[in-house]
């Protein structure tokens, strides 16, 4: 829940962004409860609070949101679900959720041990996946609509310190994940890159053109 | 507004946008495992969240909009990277930031 409590609390900003650009509470919840994104969500409401057109607003979300497509690539075959259930974790694939999990998996450094410790760890990750992932979902909502309802105090995240926060959320979730220095330069170099980029491109691409990192130094087999 | 939207127009990107990012993530978990089991796609695939995180970071910490601002965030998640480096808890690191970004943002 560590992390599901200051991001759902952004939720607020999102229902004052969403009531601001003129949705009413019914579009505001629709678009929390079925879209859930929160990058995507608020650049949707952004661009129609900009008086932006349709298309503009798909493809902006659609940009922001390709990143959750290519967590469940990861994801997917450690959580081996089946079903219904897939359905649901795939709604709940999100930064938070990701990185969570992943931060379970690599808890303790090495990958091999004895299988008791792999199960721990493999439930771990489980929980850290639904756990969080049902979480987000839950008190995202509920500030959602909070938010749209006008709830003032709220209104400025920056105010509780929570636009701090959340980035900081996410570095302590990639911090055990960084296991050696590769992978640490691997880091800085998208972080580096992302923001060299940010002038330049639209909203969402800076993140996602960071793949080519992957692929660059994941294309050398090891 | 000029270009501003109806109520109709809002409910179609609603429903696009939703449409779509659900079908990004359930592709994700129907692609056949078999296709992704190359040593060099796994390699690539398990660096994706990582590069992913870490802009995700500095995308949140470091800019507004489309530039880039040196604020309260980055003193904050500054503050939050010493106390990782230190090994302080998680829910040390989420305090001691947002306690810094908080103060720098209301009184400075």
């Amino acid at each position: 829940m560590g992390v599901a409590i200051p991001v759902g609390i952004y939720g607020a900003a999102f229902g004052a962004a969403a009531n601001t650009a003129g949705l009413n509470l019914l579009q505001t919840m629709a678009l929390s409860l079925l879209l859930f994104s929160g990058a995507t969500q608020f650049a949707i409401v952004g661009v129609i609070g900009s008086g932006g057109a349709v298309v503009a607003a798909i493809i902006t979300g659609a940009l922001l949101g390709i990143r959750n497509g290519f967590y469940a690539v990861r994801i997917a075959p450690l959580l081996q679900v089946r079903g219904l259930r897939r359905i649901l974790a795939a709604h709940i694939t999100i930064d938070e959720s990701i990185a969570v999990a992943l931060a379970h998996e690599s808890s303790d450094g090495d990958v091999d041990g004895d299988s008791a410790t792999r199960d721990k760890k493999n439930s771990d990750l489980f929980k850290g996946f639904w756990f969080t992932g049902l979480g987000v979902l839950f008190f995202w909502n509920l500030f959602t609509f909070i938010g749209a309802l006008g709830a003032g105090l709220l209104e400025d995240p920056a105010r509780w310190g929570l636009d701090t926060a959340v980035p900081a959320a996410f570095l302590a979730l990639l911090w055990p994940q960084l296991k050696n220095n590769r992978l640490r330069i691997i880091a800085l170099t998208s972080l580096l890159l992302s923001l060299a980029l940010a002038p330049f491109l639209s909203a969402g691409l800076p993140i996602i053109a960071t793949v080519l990192i992957a692929v660059g130094a994941g294309w050398r087999v090891r | 507004m000029a270009g501003a939207m109806s109520s109709f127009d809002i409910w179609i990107v609603i429903a696009i946008s939703s449409v779509i990012m659900f079908l990004m993530r359930i592709t994700g978990y129907l692609i056949p495992q078999k296709l992704l089991q190359g040593v060099r796609l796994n390699q690539i695939i398990t660096l994706i969240p990582i590069v992913l995180l870490a802009a995700l970071v500095a995308i949140q910490t470091g800019t507004s909009g489309d530039e880039i601002t040196v604020d309260h965030r980055l003193a904050g998640v500054a503050v939050g990277a010493v106390t990782l480096y230190f090994k302080g808890s998680f829910i040390l690191v989420l305090s001691l930031s947002g306690l810094t970004g908080a103060l720098l943002y209301n009184f400075l």
